[in-house]
């Protein structure tokens, strides 16, 4: 893919990686196909600061894990009262780096 | 899909959790009714679809399933889980395997299909309904 439109990707959509993962995001898609650049448009990749703000409200019923993609844990979630509201805590401060984590597994998925 | 290691940390504390929690129940009865468990309960003033299910739990494990069943199905779950996690989760560690992983991942791609998912949505939404109903009545 040309620099040019892989440093207009990063710059659009380093808020949904780690920032320290950007390095390695830019060298995969250098070395992707040209194809892919429309198919990276529609992954639908999860803001972490939506995720953050589903968390405080729903997050007790495990609405935030459900949207990530995380079914099993929201299920957990939902049928322990949010882990007796200790898991919803934790969460509020966990949620961000996992929506960040799953993204990177998507664009990794899309890249293959 | 979460990781292995991850997994089984979250669920072992969760079975951890889990067995504190009524044994704590059993052991002091009257203290916990003091402690809010639940955060949306507390907020909103409404139940939880999952409110209750500690004393079916409770129930369940003094043979009171009738009892159990209208404070909250839910409670049947979480009853075989606390049963099954902790051993399940011995017999991975002991034998050095995955086969709670394994369930976890098929079970997860199980549920994703959309008239699973539909069906377990309906029922939630369906004991939740009732569930405000007890609490309101």
């Amino acid at each position: 893919m040309e620099q040019q439109k892989v440093d207009m990707y990063i710059a659009t959509s380093s808020k949904f990686f780690e920032s320290h993962l950007i390095p390695h995001i830019n060298e995969m898609l250098v070395r992707a196909d040209d194809s892919k650049y429309i198919y990276l448009q529609s992954l639908g990749l999860k803001d972490p600061t939506t995720m953050l703000i589903v968390s405080l409200i729903g997050g007790h019923l495990g609405i935030d894990r459900f949207m990530i993609g995380d079914t099993g844990l929201g299920i957990a979630k939902l049928l322990t009262c949010g882990g007796l509201g200790i898991w919803t805590i934790v969460d509020f401060f966990m949620i961000q780096g996992r929506t960040r984590e799953l993204n990177f597994e998507k664009i990794q998925r899309a890249l293959l | 899909m979460i990781g292995q290691r991850n997994l089984y940390i979250i669920a072992s504390l969760a079975a951890v959790g889990g067995c504190a929690w009524v044994l704590l129940h059993l052991l002091i009865p009257g203290q916990m009714a003091l402690v809010p468990a639940c955060i949306f309960r507390y907020v909103t003033g409404y139940p939880c679809p999952s409110c209750g299910s500690t004393h079916a739990v409770l129930k369940i494990f003094q043979l009171n399933w009738v009892g159990a069943f209208y404070d909250n199905p839910i409670g049947f779950i979480l009853a075989a889980t606390m049963i099954m996690l902790p051993l399940w989760l011995l017999y991975d560690l002991v034998g050095r395997k995955s086969t709670f992983y394994t369930f976890y991942a098929s079970a997860e791609s199980f549920i994703r299909r959309r008239w699973v998912a539909i069906t377990l949505i309906t029922l939630v939404v369906a004991n939740w309904a009732w569930n405000i109903h007890k609490y309101t009545a």
